[in-house]
């Protein structure tokens, strides 16, 4: 899970408020008391806790009237504009809607630094394209012919769920009679029934039945 | 020779590849605030540079029958090596858009092409760049490398043979997606053969890894398309080879079709090219990709009405498959 605020991954000491998650640094930043506080003493903080706490979130939570109204001093985009049309007018944005901008970027990508070239410099030449493990040919394939070594039961119920999964998924017109007797089998063996049917019905339907 | 004209390696399975990238100069709003005096020196600025360095540029002048509250500010500017492959627009929604453009899989020549007139232009300027972020862009989601591949993939294999999720799963993973060309959001659903490869991260990931990793997918998409392919077609040959005649028939005899079912056919007919002995249609891989493109251009002209001017889509089909036989 990650903080709201800043983005870092929390583990189990994270601070809940209102569904809100928010790490140590930043609970305490904001007047929260900490996640073990709040555990123990949940009720005395709605008591002790609100008054001081609630101007400081009026500050930093996004729905809040005086946030909305932030307003880049270079170019004048307000953080309305940008969250409407979702672009930035100059570079002094990137520092006044520093934490709209963060929090999109944790959303849409798993990192936050740069790690490229820096300008005008070229990067390293390309090597020619090895073949990786990033997608496997031979597991994708339907048809790979290498010889499998012995699989264990749990392995074995993970390769039918997969094989199921691809009839289930393929162009039903392709499959052979082969292919929808063993799709069947399989359907039965994972209870799933209405798969089944379909796959007999294609099968009765070639027949003539 | 321009870059449309060619045919392309592999273009069964890639059809064209595009990089985007996107540069900002420092000093200068982006080009939603800039006013106009900041437009025009900008724009002075990179043709010039743009000149210096071989390329030809484009200007456009707003046309002069518009009433001034519609027309567009500043006037449309851009420049492009001789074979139109690669180039930039400029003041679009960053100061430069660079751009590659090329048929087929063979993307590793384009990249280089791409990254050293970049490289140029930065070299000439002082660019909007920071050392946590990147290079700093309009729009927050390109931040970092600014780069965007897009690889246009036909994968009816790959789709026919029920593996289209696990390749989907493993790209994710990759930080790549993969989407069907066309929205289909109205009308009865075809299924999709025509996809939209694109990278997701711009951070965390370096230019070269970004351009390793595209070359890598492209090489192994087009082996698990052709495997999937033969796998398909060894196992049922009279359904491929019903499917790739009617497809034919259908195409070059309809009187009207809808985009997203004259792309379905095309995909049918993609399938089985190469591995059905065909001696009757004479039916070639570049109309075939012709064809694609047609209707990918028209879609992305009119996204939202893509299933109008049924009639004289199937007019123009016939006359490319005529043409071409």
């Amino acid at each position: 899970m990650r903080c709201e605020r800043c983005g870092k991954i929390v583990d189990k000491s994270y601070t809940n408020y209102n569904g809100r998650f928010f790490c140590p640094e930043c609970a305490k930043e904001l007047g929260l008391p900490d996640a073990a506080t709040l555990a123990s003493s949940a009720f005395r903080f709605l008591d002790d806790g609100l008054t001081s706490f609630f101007p400081l979130m009026r500050e930093q939570l996004e729905f809040s009237p005086t946030r909305s109204q932030i307003k880049c001093p270079k170019c004048g985009t307000t953080l309305k504009e940008f969250e409407a049309t979702g672009n930035l007018g100059c570079i002094e944005c990137y520092n006044t809607f520093n934490e709209s901008v963060m929090r999109l970027l944790m959303r849409l990508q798993a990192d936050n630094h740069y790690r490229g070239r820096s300008p005008g410099i070229a990067s390293e030449p390309m090597e020619d394209s090895k073949e990786t493990k990033e997608i496997d040919a031979a597991e994708i394939g339907s048809n790979s012919e290498s010889k499998e070594p012995e699989v264990s039961p749990a392995k074995e119920i993970a390769a039918d769920e997969n094989k199921l999964l691809k009839y289930s998924n393929a162009d039903i017109g392709m499959l052979t009679n082969e292919d929808l007797n063993e799709a069947i089998k399989l359907a039965v063996a994972h209870e799933d029934y209405l798969l089944a049917a379909k796959f007999r019905d294609e099968l009765r339907s070639r027949e003539g039945v | 020779m321009k870059w449309y004209e060619e045919n392309g390696e592999n273009s069964d399975v890639i059809l064209t590849s595009r990089v985007v990238v996107r540069r900002n100069i420092k000093g200068y709003s982006f080009p939603s605030k800039m006013d106009d005096s900041e437009r025009e020196t900008v724009q002075h600025l990179v043709t010039a540079k743009a000149e210096e360095l071989g390329y030809e540029v484009k200007i456009e002048e707003p046309a002069s029958n518009i009433p001034d509250a519609l027309k567009k500010r500043g006037s449309d500017a851009m420049f492009q090596s001789s074979d139109e492959a690669i180039g930039a627009m400029i003041n679009k929604i960053n100061h430069l858009t660079f751009y590659g453009n090329i048929r087929g899989s063979n993307v590793k020549e384009m990249f280089t092409r791409v990254e050293k007139m970049v490289i140029d232009f930065e070299r000439a300027f002082d660019m909007a760049y920071s050392e946590r972020l990147g290079f700093l862009t309009a729009e927050p989601q390109n931040v970092g490398s600014g780069i965007t591949v897009d690889i246009v993939v036909a994968i009816p294999g790959i789709v026919k043979s029920g593996t289209f999720p696990s390749l989907q799963k493993k790209l994710t993973v990759a930080e790549w997606r993969l989407k069907p060309y066309i929205n289909q959001n109205s009308g009865i659903k075809r299924p999709e053969t025509l996809f939209s490869l694109t990278n997701v991260a711009t951070l965390g990931i370096g230019e070269d890894k970004l351009y390793e990793r595209a070359i890598t997918i492209i090489n192994d998409i087009i082996k698990v398309e052709r495997m999937c392919r033969e796998a398909i077609y060894k196992k049922n040959r009279l359904v491929v080879e019903d499917q790739y005649y009617r497809g034919y028939g259908l195409l070059k005899f309809c009187r009207k079709i809808e985009l997203p079912e004259a792309l379905e056919v095309l995909g049918w007919i993609r399938f089985g090219l190469g591995l059905i002995d065909d001696k009757e249609t004479g039916i070639t891989l570049s109309v075939i990709n012709e064809i694609t493109e047609k209707l990918c251009k028209e879609y992305d002209l009119h996204p939202r009405s893509f299933n109008r001017h049924n009639e004289q889509r199937a007019a123009y089909i016939k006359e490319i498959l005529e043409r071409g036989e």
